[in-house]
């Protein structure tokens, strides 16, 4: 008996030896779903497979499934090691057992071989039933090339999105986002929903989107422009004999700019006024070249004006005629709109008196100042314009400051006029007075909309350089003599107040009063670019622009060796948003353009 | 009497010919559908060649690989695999680039039937007359057995593309 029982302990220890022995499951420290689909395979009523999204942080499972008829599937999945997965408490095996899954599902996964469980809620949402894109975007986060999120404004089959010149051409990082159950694969390569891809924008970027279970799918191609800058253009020279002085403006049928300017050709003696146009590719005299009468004396100031169907008129100081205005209407050739010598005294012409087409009449008009002493009209401002008939002139006061007594305080120096939504306004200068700005009825009364603005410190305003423009809202550029610029105001004309725009361009202001520099601005009508034109110390004129971009501070064009300038500079845009600049060398016209670079998309 | 005979004879082999014909017309007919897979690569007018002016700086050229299946054999995504020959005059990454996506295999999902291959050509100068100055894009196979490579027909055109800088 001491033996039997001997040898049943020698036995029960040997097995419980070998049973020591036997190798232990090691723990992976993991509990988790890796992946669970409802396949098509395993499950008839899907057309497709449904992959569910899984959420590790949220611990649940999302099923984007289509409208169906049953509830029950065989769900495949996988787990970590020696995970066990229940539903309603029942083990369940990948791809064998047949379970109710509903929203709200909950799937309890325990190990084994440690105490970690974890249980994951299941959300069935029904499928969107399409396929497409939600979003697409390069992410400045992404890419140090932007200085801001770009994405298309509408997402569609075919997308354009422009970025600035250090990002063009480059790989950038690219963001895109689908609706449920969506695939996406960015040029053939498959991204998460949410995800972000490499792609070299050198190319198109084809974009992919496919729901199998909606059994649809989507094609986008998204093509990487290069934000456009502005750039200036050498259109040409342009001379006739010598000139001397001229003006620009746009003819508003042909879009193209015309020139009225003072010429002598080879031995004439006194100097004549001719129009040139450019054509677009060069530049061709309108009518008779030197087309006033000066068989005695020259003719001087010449301006062009335009009706709004292109009727063109020039005007001129006719020397022949004791200085005063002569008008020319442009039909075959230049013929005279009224008598030679329109007002009834000499004109001032030491300042810049505006010529043009009143828009509400479609009649020649200037404003203008007389120079003859002891007249009502000397050294104020007065108004003429043709009836159809004959000319008619009118003093204008009570909205201006009247000339005082030494004939100097109030003097007229001159303005500049700008159309508005088919409203005509000046901005005006006045001997040791502020600025004043007047909407200008059909008749040539005015109606203050500015009356004697002084800008900053400034004793005055200064007639140098001052010009108007408008873009859907109206521009002045003037001279702020107390801070020595050229300062570009906005007008507010129900407000009736100016307001300083961007920065001044710094300008010396002579001892007598006058702006040495000459400077010249205009306002695209396509955007808010502004663009001026000045000259610096040695005559060499530079181009300057302001937009949103460079937050309406100036900033400066690259031209390539501009000739040295001569006078007055003139910036005018054209209604597609090109800019024609002019100003005058030693001899001649030199005419510039500023406009788009030349757009390169990849196509 | 006589007469009558023949007549009835000649109704008989009459109507036995018009049974005959009936019952010929009546075997059952086997339609035949086209179905065969086929792969392709072209231009988007077709062509199968396109010349590359070496002047042009920064051409991007397109082309496309076109697959015909039915939903027999598109039930699921088709890989085209191709081959990518430049000639010894050309250098990738100097002459050319190509997309990243192009240069390798292109997978069809259900529903899509064609994809780019898309070249940018650089402007390096004349090639060398001597050398091949070309850039083939070959299909060699598909994850389709019975997909054919290039249209059917003896000559499997549209097999390959060649670009030609000149």
């Amino acid at each position: 008996m001491k033996r039997f029982v001997l040898s049943a302990a020698c036995i029960i220890a040997a097995l419980s030896f070998l049973a020591s022995c036997q190798p232990k499951e090691t723990p992976d420290g993991k509990c988790e779903i890796q992946s669970f689909v409802l396949t098509s395979g395993l499950n008839s009523a899907l057309t497709a497979d449904v992959n569910g999204i899984i959420d590790a942080t949220a611990k649940t499972i999302t099923l984007y499934l289509p409208a169906l008829n049953t509830s029950t599937f065989i769900p495949t999945f996988t787990v970590t090691d020696h995970d066990v997965v229940k539903i309603g408490g029942a083990v369940i095996t990948s791809a064998e057992t047949s379970v109710a899954i509903t929203d709200g599902t909950k799937v309890s996964v325990s190990d084994e071989v440690s105490a970690l469980n974890v249980e994951y809620t299941i959300a069935v949402e029904e499928n969107d039933g399409a396929a497409a894109l939600s979003s697409v975007v390069f992410k400045a986060a992404d890419n140090s090339q932007l200085l801001g999120d770009v994405a298309p404004e509408v997402i569609e089959p075919q997308m354009l999105v422009r970025v600035p010149a250090a990002a063009f051409r480059q790989e950038l990082v690219l963001t895109v986002a689908a609706g449920k159950n969506d695939a996406i694969k960015v040029n053939n390569t498959a991204v998460e929903s949410g995800a972000s891809i490499k792609v070299d924008t050198s190319f198109p970027i084809d974009i992919t989107v496919t729901d199998d279970i909606a059994g649809q799918n989507a094609s986008y191609v998204l093509k990487v422009g290069k934000v456009l800058g502005y750039v200036v253009t050498k259109l040409g020279s342009y001379t006739e004999g010598s000139i001397s002085d001229f003006t620009m403006e746009l003819n508003p049928v042909d879009n193209l700019p015309y020139f009225a300017y003072i010429r002598k050709v080879g031995d004439e003696k006194n100097n004549n006024i001719s129009v040139a146009r450019w054509t677009g590719s060069g530049f061709t005299v309108l009518g008779t070249s030197g087309f006033a009468d000066v068989s005695s004396r020259s003719a001087s100031r010449p301006k062009i004006a335009f009706a709004q169907d292109g009727t063109t008129y020039a005007f001129y100081i006719g020397g022949d005629v004791a200085s005063k205005p002569t008008v020319k209407r442009f039909d075959s050739d230049w013929t005279l709109v009224g008598t030679a010598g329109i007002t009834e005294h000499n004109n001032n012409s030491s300042f810049n008196y505006p010529f043009f087409v009143h828009p509400a009449n479609s009649r020649p008009s200037f404003f203008w100042c007389g120079n003859t002493k002891k007249q009502a009209d000397y050294r104020t401002m007065s108004f003429s314009q043709f009836s159809g008939d004959s000319w008619t002139s009118t003093l204008i006061t009570g909205v201006i400051p009247a000339l005082g007594s030494d004939n100097s305080n109030g003097m007229y120096y001159g303005s500049s006029a700008a159309v508005l939504n088919g409203k005509l306004y000046i901005a005006s200068s006045f001997n040791q007075h502020g600025y004043y700005i007047h909407e200008v009825g059909a008749d040539g009364s005015l109606t203050t909309i500015v009356e004697n603005f002084v800008p900053g410190n400034s004793p005055h305003g200064l007639p140098s350089n001052l010009k108007l423009a408008s873009n859907g809202e109206l521009y002045l550029l003037a001279a702020d003599r107390g801070a020595s610029v050229m300062q570009l105001y906005t007008v507010d004309i129900a407000g009736k107040t100016l307001t300083a725009f961007g920065n001044g361009i710094p300008v010396t202001i002579s001892a007598k009063g006058d702006v040495d520099e000459h400077v010249s601005f205009s306002v695209s009508p396509a955007d808010l670019l502004v663009v001026s034109v000045y000259d610096t110390a040695d005559g060499i004129p530079e181009f300057a622009y302001m937009t949103p971009d460079t937050g309406y501070q100036w900033a400066k064009f690259t031209v390539d060796a501009p000739v040295a300038a001569k006078s007055a500079y003139t910036a005018l845009f054209d209604k597609d948003g090109k800019c024609y600049v002019a100003y005058q060398s030693a001899d001649a016209i030199e005419l510039y353009s500023i406009g788009l670079e030349a757009d390169v998309i990849p196509e | 009497m006589i007469k009558w005979n023949k007549m009835m004879s000649t109704n008989r082999i009459l109507v036995f010919l018009t049974l005959a014909a009936v019952l010929c017309g009546c075997r059952k007919h086997t339609e035949v559908f086209f179905d065969t897979p086929f792969v392709r690569i072209e231009d988007f007018n077709g062509a199968s060649t396109m010349d590359i002016d070496h002047k042009l700086d920064n051409l991007l050229s397109e082309i496309q690989i076109v697959v015909s299946a039915s939903g027999n054999y598109f039930t699921a995504p088709i890989v085209v695999d191709y081959d990518i020959i430049p000639g010894d005059g050309l250098k990738e990454g100097v002459d050319y680039k190509l997309q990243q996506s192009s240069a390798r295999s292109l997978t069809f999902s259900p529903g899509t039937y064609r994809l780019p291959i898309r070249v940018i050509w650089y402007n390096t100068g004349k090639p060398d007359a001597s050398k091949n100055n070309t850039l083939t894009f070959r299909i060699t196979g598909t994850s389709v057995p019975e997909m054919l490579l290039g249209l059917p027909g003896p000559d499997a055109k549209k097999k390959e593309f060649v670009f030609t800088k000149k």
